[in-house]
């Protein structure tokens, strides 16, 4: 009797690791999504396979969005990166009525506005790419190899504040994960606690 | 405090004990428990926010976001500043987030620690804070405090700030110093602290620093005999285990200190 149940908690408890595995994390699949930008441009995930790709979580109401916005940092990234060709997704998952929360007129205007220069911007208004990568803050980073794997996550730098004085003296983990595999070498810090403001879903 | 008025004061060596700032959507203070300074003893000030009315500040943990205040001292040479001591803090839910933090007045207590011999007539201390105070929107802030306290020979109570500090004592966690233990597991911790100076009843745990326990998620507690067991799902974001953590343990508005070790499964 006792060997059933030691086999049974066994059993139980493989499934609960094997549910776990199915989270966000470095090395696993990144989750699918569909969606239009906001340019009217559909945008699957699985289909961009062969390319990097940036998801940047965002609220530009958020002081932490606009420590990197108004230094200009965001947009220095994306225009490096969607140079060499990779795809940067800039999302904002703020639910109607919330913080953050933008029309896809205004969407476009803020990238005009802020010369911000990602590939698209999706608005998913009802938090389900969001939930679906567990975005926290914003910002929030997610990057996809072009085997669709998730190599990174979590914050954008390594110094936790609201400060621009802040930029310059932190680890930069968009560069530091594009630098390892452009030059093959493994990602030293795949995942990092993202900061900032929570997401209004 | 405006630099002029800084350097006439300082000029003018009048002894300031107490600074506020009045920031967005909260207000600031620097006090300083004692009148006076005496060299090779402790000298404790506290660090008050006021938030307004649905606004908060948070713990060292902030939990899922926010930000713990910061704090750098700019203090002659020869004096050390320890770590903050922080105040129970409370759950505050944001959706299906969880944060950490003080929606009420709450202060951090700061013990700095002058060197053995004190030469001047007068100290300042210095101390550039920043914090965050959230509502549903954020908002980050930043203080520049000074303090010009006379060194003496002996303590000199500041009997109008005595209040101040009784409070902001009682509203520190107890601290147990019985040391528990935890164990990394690959989806949770088990976080196993003895029983000894706990209250009966329900507790609710918070556990610093962040990125070992998820915020969001529910710990399941049990007790057994001497022991208190703690089972929280890992944070998503956990990289590595400390060689120590602490736990606090809160019922009713007051809180219990305990740290645990790490232990190899």
């Amino acid at each position: 009797m006792k060997a059933f149940l030691h086999l049974s908690l066994g059993l139980a408890l493989l499934m609960l690791a094997s549910l776990s595995q199915a989270a966000v994390k470095p090395g696993v699949p990144a989750p699918d999504f569909t969606a239009m930008d906001t340019q009217g441009n559909p945008v699957q995930l699985s289909q961009l396979r062969g390319q990097y790709v940036v998801l940047e979580w965002t609220n530009d109401q958020c002081p932490f969005v606009r420590k990197h916005y108004d230094s200009g940092n965001m947009q220095a990234l994306q225009k490096t990166y969607t140079g060499k060709g990779y795809r940067w997704y800039s999302i904002i998952s703020s639910a109607p009525g919330k913080q953050g929360h933008v029309s896809t007129e205004q969407a476009n205007a803020l990238t005009a506005s802020r010369n911000a220069a990602p590939t698209g911007v999706i608005r998913d208004e009802d938090g389900s790419i969001g939930r679906a990568y567990d975005a926290r803050t914003t910002p929030h980073i997610f990057i996809i190899d072009p085997a669709g794997k998730l190599v990174y996550m979590g914050g954008i730098d390594s110094i936790q504040s609201a400060d621009q004085a802040d930029i310059a003296k932190a680890t930069n983990y968009v560069k530091a994960t594009f630098d390892a595999v452009e030059a093959g070498q493994p990602v030293v810090t795949p995942v990092s606690q993202p900061y900032g403001c929570s997401v209004k879903y | 405090m405006k630099p002029l008025l800084a350097l006439l004061i300082a000029l003018l060596a009048l002894p300031v004990q107490a600074e506020t700032v009045k920031a967005r959507h909260v207000t600031v203070e620097l006090l300083a428990e004692q009148a006076a300074v005496v060299a090779g003893e402790p000298f404790w000030v506290q660090l008050a926010f006021r938030p307004q009315a649905g606004w908060h500040t948070y713990w060292k943990n902030p939990g899922d976001s926010g930000l713990a205040p910061r704090l750098e001292w700019q203090l002659p040479a020869g004096w050390q500043a320890e770590e903050p001591l922080y105040p129970t803090p409370e759950a505050i839910p944001y959706g299906s987030q969880m944060n950490y933090g003080y929606s009420r007045p709450s202060a951090l207590l700061i013990r700095l620690l002058p060197p053995a011999t004190l030469t001047d007539e007068a100290v300042t201390l210095g101390l550039d804070a920043r914090w965050l105070v959230c509502a549903d929107a954020c908002v980050p802030g930043q203080g520049q405090f000074h303090l010009q306290v006379p060194v003496a020979a002996q303590g000199q109570p500041a009997p109008e700030r005595k209040q101040a500090f009784t409070a902001l004592r009682a509203s520190l966690p107890v601290a147990l110093s019985s040391p528990g233990h935890y164990v990394v597991h690959a989806d949770h911790l088990l976080v196993q602290l003895p029983l000894a100076g706990l209250p009966g009843g329900p507790l609710q745990p918070f556990v610093a620093p962040g990125q070992l326990v998820d915020p969001s998620a529910e710990p399941l507690l049990s007790r057994r005999g001497e022991r208190l067991t703690i089972r929280w799902p890992r944070h998503t974001y956990f990289t590595e285990a400390p060689a120590q953590i602490e736990v606090v343990l809160r019922q009713a508005g007051k809180g219990w200190s305990i740290p645990a070790t790490l232990q190899m499964p």
